[in-house]
């Protein structure tokens, strides 16, 4: 299985106190790169686990990356790859559900009340991957295509395709609501 | 199609926006690095497959047993009575042609192989989904621990669950001594609990720090749990003929100047060498890679390294000879191929060298590997894919798919044989499920002539499923 990183402290990595500068991050960052983790995985709760994951990596990584630029794309890239690596975990454990909280969108969770949306979303996440990372980083982060790219691994020409055929998909879902 | 673009737009601004309002500040975590307080590596819990750290599993665990006993108390009567009606025949019947799948209403069902039907269920009689579940050499008890702490011992000569074993903790793996004597349940974060089958009593907690995962050598001698040591990860020896550790073997980094954090543990089948998975990140370049690094248990000294092309799962195939292992990973992007290549990596474990990769089929993803037991066959599973890829190992090369039709209706995520090794069972759940059930079905493919069987469902859910020996 994969999972999130579960980092190990290497012998020759300096501590070099980057709290605040994390800490910062987390104030302006933390409650969207939840809502986005939770919009990928469903729940609050392993959203919740995948950025604290995403932070603690940062944490270690922050006196080596070049640039603290690079802090919040790195951040995104991370919680991404998080949320695919819960995915992967919950694919391979055999079909348990219980092992998380249904999504917000299900039927078992009341958390969102109106009900257009939540059909959007269910049809959202009927959708594969990389499609729902693609969308969440643009309708909810409002994020460019570059950045997208970026966060994904992927090209920018790749952002355009899947988004198109998500959106396509999602049309015909959704046909007779809209 | 959609009347207009930018109406559909708009309604996914204003779903993703109100999804968002699901969660509030008061929701999230007060940030968790401190400048006076080394990070170190947090004992990761592994609950079926999904690692999550030890508090939050207990919390997770607590809240899904609160979601549990709704949805038992409200539906599992409706379920035994309409599973009841179309299945026939008692338990009771055991043996190497039966399997026995653990659903996710805390039921065993027996399914007679050879006639491909699902018998009436069992009532383990304990709450909370299973970590594991072994059979006894002899073909007549099936053991089931659940993630609340019991191992429950089922008679499948009588259809009649005994009285749970009480482990406690959250358990997350359970593994069995060869001669059926002895169990051994992965409690995360803190060890292992040993247990004595014969007496069907727990013996207590052997405590590792960080115990995240554990693989028992093919005699039954030595169980070896991926824990902590203050520098890293570390394996722990554990002598199951006196339940105490006899030695720790402190990992290094797979890559210098990388993170790493273990993903598995793979035993050698002469079980001299345990391959530790890891995800390793360059945090300068924010590059990622599965790594492997084999341990030589014989001197508890490692190897030099396997790298492999990028992150992902980096577990292990390994052959019955011990000499090839396979994984399935996708390369990095690159100009001509930005989305990478999904391959099936071959490695010589004599010389640790990655060979030439075989591709698999594209636009798939989360391919999983099941090697037939002589080694002649290997099978990938793409989650979101609609047939199986058999490759033959000898050449590397792949071969006619077999067509499965599952996706989208079924992701299929798992191949496991029936003993014997010529019928390939693929596990597939349901995505579109109905209420809190996502129902589960395995389908039987004849290896020997590809074809493939009537798939037999489960509405109760599929956890886990364990062969007649």
């Amino acid at each position: 299985m994969s999972a999130p990183p579960a980092i190990g402290l290497l012998p020759d990595q300096h501590s070099t106190p980057a709290a605040d500068e994390v800490a910062d991050l987390y104030r302006a960052h933390g409650l969207a790169l939840v809502r986005t983790a939770m919009m990928l995985v469903g729940d609050k709760q392993s959203a919740a686990d995948v950025v604290q994951d995403a932070f603690i990596g940062l944490y270690r990584a922050l006196p080596r990356l070049r640039s603290t630029d690079k802090a919040l794309a790195y951040l995104r890239a991370s919680v991404v790859n998080g949320c695919r690596s819960v995915h992967r975990a919950r694919q391979r454990a055999r079909g348990r559900p219980v092992q998380h909280a249904p999504a917000v969108w299900s039927a078992e969770s009341a958390a969102m009340a109106r009900e257009e949306s939540r059909l959007a979303m269910q049809a959202i996440a009927r959708l594969p991957t990389r499609a729902r990372e693609v969308l969440a980083l643009r309708y909810y982060l409002d994020l460019p295509d570059a950045e997208i790219a970026a966060a994904l691994g992927i090209s920018r020409s790749s952002v355009s395709s899947t988004a198109s055929r998500a959106l396509a998909a999602l049309a015909r879902e959704l046909q007779g609501d809209l | 199609m959609p009347t207009d673009l930018t109406q559909l737009e708009d309604r996914l601004r204003a779903a993703y926006a109100d999804a968002a309002e699901t969660v509030q500040p008061d929701d999230i975590r007060p940030c968790a690095p401190a400048a006076t307080s080394p990070v170190r590596w947090h004992g990761a819990a592994r609950i079926g497959a999904t690692r999550i750290g030890g508090r939050r599993a207990t919390a997770l665990a607590a809240a899904a047993a609160v979601v549990l006993i709704i949805v038992v108390a409200t539906v599992v009567p409706v379920v035994l009575q309409s599973g009841s009606r179309h299945r026939t025949g008692g338990p009771g019947i055991a043996g190497s042609r039966m399997a026995y799948v653990v659903t996710q209403r805390d039921l065993l069902i027996p399914v007679n192989l050879a006639t491909g039907t699902a018998l009436a269920p069992i009532p383990l009689g304990v709450k909370g989904s299973d970590a594991g579940v072994l059979i006894s050499p002899d073909n007549r008890t099936v053991y089931v621990v659940s993630v609340r702490g019991q191992l429950v011992p089922v008679d499948v000569t009588t259809g009649k669950a005994g009285r749970p074993i009480e482990v406690g903790g959250v358990p997350a793996g359970l593994v069995m001594t060869p001669g059926g004597k002895a169990a051994y349940v992965l409690e995360p974060p803190y060890g292992v609990v040993a247990v004595d089958l014969t007496t069907r009593t727990a013996l207590g907690l052997i405590k590792i720090h960080d115990a995240d995962s554990f693989v028992l050598t093919p005699d039954g001698k030595t169980l070896y749990v991926l824990g902590s040591v203050a520098t890293g990860p570390a394996l722990t020896a554990i002598s199951t003929a006196t339940n105490t550790i006899s030695t720790t073997i402190a990992l290094r980094s797979p890559l210098h100047g990388w993170f790493a954090g273990p993903q598995s543990l793979v035993m050698a089948p002469d079980g001299k060498t345990v391959y530790a998975s890891m995800q390793a990140i360059n945090p300068r370049t924010s590059r990622q890679a599965g790594v492997i690094l084999p341990v030589d248990l014989a001197n508890g000294s490692e190897r030099k390294p396997i790298e492999l092309a990028r992150s992902g799962s980096p577990v292990l195939t390994i052959s019955p000879d011990g000499r090839w292992g396979y994984l399935a990973e996708a390369t990095q992007s690159t100009k001509a191929q930005p989305d990478g290549v999904q391959q099936i990596a071959p490695v010589d474990l004599r010389t640790r060298a990655v060979l030439p990769w075989i591709p698999l089929p594209a636009n798939q993803n989360g391919y999983e590997l099941t090697l037939s037991p002589g080694g002649a066959t290997l099978y990938a599973t793409a989650i979101d894919g609609s047939a199986i890829v058999p490759v033959d190992t000898a050449t590397g090369t792949a071969l006619q798919p077999i067509r499965l039709r599952s996706f989208p209706r079924w992701y299929q995520y798992q191949g496991v044989f029936a003993p014997g090794g010529r019928t390939l069972y693929v596990l597939s759940y349901d995505d579109y499920p109905k209420g809190a059930l996502i129902a589960g079905r395995m389908t039987p493919v004849n290896t020997a002539t590809g074809g493939v069987g009537k798939s037999i469902e489960f509405p109760e859910g599929l956890n886990d499923i364990v062969f007649g020996r």
